[in-house]
């Protein structure tokens, strides 16, 4: 028979030597890796300023992380021009903060810009490389307007091409406004219209077919088209660079969060992307602007006065031009 | 199958019982109990002897009846024997189709009390006795596991089963075999209890003196159980003495704990009351030093009723309750989370267990109402809410055709589910849902050669969701063969759960469990196949050997996502186990111990739209993080003089963890975006899911007991124990928004008295 005092013994031996054995109990939680910073920005060739949010990768959810240690530059690949960028420790509306560097800069269109982030007690770099979005051209069409006479009255057809070339993709907002003047020195009253007209993208040309009668009704409901006088049109399409296409077509938060998932950054995480605003203004014949029942400019100020009005307003196609 | 085809089914079964009863057969039967108290006593092997070599005979069960059916008509000498107690011996007489109620009550044998401790012969009783999934733990296996409370719990003693993974000493998280919490079914006295398990690992709602035994299936379980994927817990309660009144009072750093019974009628009716409460706030902090921020009580009783020699009825009610900070707060870290979880079970139930006088059926019939309840956040505005509740109607019912039994059952249940989250979790809606479920189930069971020789249990089970129009029909099988001192067993069976438990498992630390319906169109799906050996040798040595496997199917499993909230999304997941477990079991004269030794695998596979975008892949392979390769369990309990020690020492390899590059804070950008505006959202920066192992986990814990007598009614038993005996630093989880680490209990000395009076 076994004894019970020689197994007792035995077991807590074995158990004792089992325990210092296995005494590791260690545990690295956080992976080694070179991405150390994340970076979020959209390049707004609208803007004066471009800010870049910059976010230090850290241990843990609250490890506080010197700000200062950071620095950022960006450089025009086209053109060689380099700016080192301001920081500056935001707070924002939920209380929390933020570091984020901003610079006086203009950026153009087709031009490539690489961001470079460095700091943190790291020798890497963190940089993303990014492109506004290439200028397009447009064509505005001659104007038509026809009045039809009925039994009942009458009803004008009057409409209008506007064609957009040499577009990168679809763009994310089309915007159209009609232009009015209540007196030569007020400010101009832009109608905006409610909702987008309707185009037809075939390649990189995107071209609308405007119906100046049908929205002569919509605009009417805005603003008194007997005491105002009518200037122009305008249009303008804001296109996002072609960096910005999620994965699966779809920008799904729930999806988008996941690291990697959707980032240009090297040496770190984020995205930063490029914005491009094209516009365009123009006017109408003077007959159009009769047969659609505005008030011609020339009727509310006088020739000399509407001449120069509309000089100053409108006739250009305004696209901001690239510098060599 | 329609209620109708049940229904037409019982009346044949009846007509063959009628058949049988009718034959030339007798049929004996009665009731085994404790001569002292009046309680049944479980496993007695009842034996006829014609004289001639005919040998006839059955055990009791749970509740002290036994069946010996078709006896040929003679003489016979009966004895019924039982470890610790005197052998019953009676010469009884049959005529033909005559059933005789014979009720045989069992006085201790005071030579074989003072050597040995008292055992149920249930073959699957022990350590080492595992078949076919299935072990039986009774009280006593309990009293050996050392624990910081001089009263032993149920889960301190299937925490030792190997292939049991426990969430660590905090959480109240049991894995079977690879199977989620919620994929187990807790029974007690037929009732469900959703989540029994106390927030320490050491305590459940079943302390171990209101048990009468605990079967545990692994896997691999019958047909008279379904709902649940993984594994079956079903405790048989014990009833109050029905003879004399007695109780104790005990007192510990964890938990005290009250517990009267007694007759209220004699011989007839007796009442049992438990009730305990943690004190871990008031002794355990105290003595280690550190915030332990738990507080659970639970409270029982049972009122049971022999209504006459062939009808036993009773009541049974239990509560629990659980609240608690999962994880230590840092002092030195303000914005650590301090959501707490609250939990409670309720559960009520009505037995009748009838032998009708013209059959030789064992019959009985279970009302029963289960409630759980959840909470999660901060202690004045928890943020979520889910309960759960349930109400059955069962009847199961044995006949004994002779040599082999035949069991069938039906039941009845309709569940309500409720939940309320600030804002989604695992996009579950606010909702209440109502799921009503009936079925059955048919498992004859065979016996060739009774004994010894080969038992072979199929069975199928049938339930039907009317409101969802589903229908399982699930094949089982069990079977074991017994060659001499070796038997071999194995099991199979399909299995589906329609209401499942949804708990963030990325997170260790929260425990909190929602209760709903499968929220995919396929529902969870197991199945279960096992083999075992087992060896039994003269000497009081044991040996099993067994090897499992259970594959899943369509689990619900938390959506990834680099968002570190609680609030996620579901994603499904098919899964495989595999393991195998190795058990010896040795008891000498005074000393019993076993060693055992698990190895298994989990591997789920997880499918998710974002997967191809993050990983490169359409489905994501991990070990979920209760995938515990490795665990050893080796407990040693010795009788030295008036002392009793017990020492256990248990292993777990490294469960796995989601290492993560850091955090960020995330700006969503679809198009134009203000960055001076947008503060963003903070981000967890993962590397593959469950790719890092946390270190192995081992504890050594030690008790020394002695029982004290103060005359012939009251004594008293004093207790010194040490948990984590070398101070070991394991690892509870590491936190998944903090990547802070959370630690296990450390070393803890404790008392405790428990004083008893009968």
């Amino acid at each position: 028979m076994i004894g019970a005092r020689y197994i007792a013994t035995s077991a807590f031996v074995l158990a004792a030597a089992l325990g210092i054995l296995g005494c590791d109990d260690t545990v690295t939680a956080i992976l080694e890796s070179n991405r150390k910073i994340s970076m979020y920005a959209t390049l707004d060739m609208n803007a004066d300023t471009q800010f870049v949010r910059v976010v230090p990768i850290r241990g843990t959810i609250n490890e506080q992380v010197d700000p200062m240690q950071f620095a950022l530059r960006s450089i025009d690949l086209d053109n060689g021009s380099e700016v080192e960028w301001e920081d500056s420790l935001i707070t924002f509306s939920d209380g929390s903060e933020g570091l984020v560097f901003f610079a006086p800069l203009r950026v153009f269109p087709g031009h490539t810009y690489r961001i470079e982030a460095s700091g943190g007690n790291s020798e890497l770099v963190t940089s993303a490389e990014t492109t506004i979005p290439q200028i397009p051209t447009v064509a505005v069409g001659p104007d038509s307007a026809e009045r039809f006479v009925t039994p009942s009255g009458f009803f004008v057809i009057s409409r209008q091409d506007v064609v957009w070339n040499g577009l990168e993709r679809e763009p994310l907002e089309i915007e159209l406004w009609y232009r009015f003047l209540r007196t030569p020195r007020s400010g101009f009253d832009d109608i905006r219209f409610p909702f987008p007209p309707d185009g037809e993208l075939l390649g990189d040309q995107l071209s609308f077919n405007l119906d100046l009668a049908a929205q002569r009704f919509i605009v009417a409901d805005s603003i008194d088209t007997r005491r105002t006088a009518f200037i122009g049109l305008g249009m303008r399409i804001t296109i996002l660079n072609t960096a910005f296409v999620p994965p699966g077509g779809v920008f799904d938060r729930e999806l988008l969060v996941q690291p990697g998932t959707f980032s240009n950054v090297e040496n770190g995480f984020g995205f930063i992307g490029t914005v491009g605003r094209f516009s365009t203004e123009w006017v109408l014949q003077e007959d159009t602007i009769r047969l659609l029942d505005y008030l011609y400019v020339g009727d509310a100020f006088g020739k000399v006065d509407a001449q120069q009005v509309q000089e100053a307003a409108t006739a250009t196609v305004r696209l901001t031009p690239a510098p060599n | 199958m329609s209620l109708r085809r049940i229904g037409l089914a019982l009346a044949v079964l009846l007509v063959v019982d009628a058949t049988s009863a009718f034959g030339q057969s007798a049929t004996l039967r009665g009731l085994v109990r404790d001569a002292a108290d009046g309680l049944p006593l479980v496993g007695v092997n009842v034996a006829l002897d014609d004289g001639s070599g005919g040998l006839y005979g059955n055990a009791s069960n749970l509740d002290g009846f036994y069946t010996v059916s078709r006896i040929p008509a003679g003489r016979y000498i009966l004895t019924a024997s039982y470890l610790g107690y005197a052998t019953h011996v009676d010469t009884l007489a049959f005529s033909p189709d005559e059933i005789v109620t014979y009720n045989i009550e069992l006085s201790t044998d005071d030579q074989v009390l003072d050597e040995v401790v008292i055992e149920s012969e249930k073959e699957t009783a022990g350590a080492a006795a595992v078949s076919a999934g299935l072990q039986t733990i009774r009280p006593q296996d309990i009293e050996n596991v050392p624990t910081p409370d001089v009263s032993g719990d149920l889960v301190s003693y299937i925490q030792t089963i190997p292939g049991v993974v426990s969430s660590g000493d905090q959480g109240g998280q049991l894995f079977i075999r690879g199977g989620e919490p919620s994929q187990n079914m807790v029974l007690i006295d037929g009732m469900l209890i959703y989540q029994p398990f106390h927030l320490i690992g050491f305590y459940s709602a079943f302390p171990s003196d209101i048990l009468n035994s605990s079967d545990v299936y692994a896997g691999g379980f019958g047909a008279r159980f379904g709902g649940r994927i993984s594994s079956v817990i079903d405790i048989a309660a014990r009833a109050g003495s029905k003879r004399r009144f007695g109780g104790a009072v005990s007192l510990a750093p964890f938990v005290s704990g009250v517990r009267l019974e007694g007759p209220l009628a004699r011989d007839r009716v007796s009442i049992l009351l438990s009730g305990r409460t943690s004190v871990i706030e008031q002794g355990a902090a105290r003595l280690v030093d550190e915030d332990l921020p738990y507080v659970f009580n639970d409270q029982f009783g049972k009122l049971h009723v022999d209504i006459s020699q062939n009808h036993q009825a009773s009541i049974t009610a239990i509560r629990s309750y659980d609240r608690g900070t999962v994880g230590q707060v840092l002092a030195d870290d303000p914005n650590a989370r301090v959501d707490q979880v609250v939990w409670r079970n309720e559960a009520y139930g009505a037995r009748y267990v009838l032998l009708p006088v013209q059959f030789p059926v064992y019959a009985e019939i279970l009302l029963s109402q289960s409630r759980v309840s959840n909470e999660f956040g901060p202690s004045l505005s928890p943020t979520r809410f889910s309960k759960s509740s349930q109400f059955e109607f069962a009847a199961n019912v044995t006949h004994y055709l002779g040599d082999n039994d035949l069991k069938w059952g039906t039941y009845l249940r309709s569940s309500e589910l409720e939940a309320e989250f600030g804002g989604s979790f695992q996009n579950l809606a606010t909702d209440v849902e109502f799921v009503t479920e009936a079925g059955g189930y048919l498992e004859p069971e065979f016996k060739f050669d009774v004994g010894t020789g080969l038992v072979l249990q199929p069975g199928i089970r049938v339930q039907t969701f009317p409101s969802k129009s589903r229908t399982f029909i699930e094949p089982r099988f069990r079977g074991v063969f017994n060659y001499g001192l070796h038997r071999l067993s194995v099991a199979a069976g399909i299995y589906h759960q329609e209401i499942i438990g949804i708990t963030d498992r990325r997170d260790a630390g929260d425990v909190f469990t929602a209760w709903t319906t499968s929220r995919f169109i396929d529902v969870a799906e197991a199945v279960h196949l096992l083999a075992g050996y087992q060896l039994s040798l003269p000497f009081g040595l044991d040996f099993s050997l067994e090897g499992y496997v259970k594959e899943l199917s369509n689990l619900s499993t938390s959506e990834w996502t680099a968002y570190p909230r609680f609030t996620t999304r579901l994603q499904p997941a098919d899964g495989d186990v595999r393991g195998a477990d190795v058990r010896l079991e040795l008891t000498a004269g005074r000393f019993y111990g076993f060693v055992n030794y698990g190895y298994a695998e989990v591997e789920y596979r997880a499918r998710q739209a974002s997967l191809p975008l993050w990983y490169g892949t359409d489905e994501l392979v991990f070990a979920p993080p209760h995938d515990r390769r490795h665990q050893g369990n080796a407990l040693a309990s010795v009788r030295i003089e008036k002392f009793k020690l017990s020492v256990r020492w248990q292993y777990g390899s490294g469960l796995p963890f989601s290492e993560a590059l850091g955090f960020d804070e995330y700006v969503f950008i679809d198009g134009p975006t203000d960055v001076t505006a947008e503060s963003g959202d903070t981000r967890v920066l993962y590397g593959l899911p469950y790719q890092g192992r946390l270190p192995d986990y081992h504890r050594l814990d030690v008790s020394l007991e002695r029982p004290i007598e103060f005359g012939p009614h009251v004594s008293a038993t004093i207790q010194a124990a040490v948990t984590n005996a070398y101070d070991r630093n394991n690892v509870f989880y590491v936190d998944l928004f903090t990547l802070r680490r959370v630690d296990q209990l450390p070393f803890i000395p404790s008392a405790g008295i428990k004083i008893e009076f009968k």
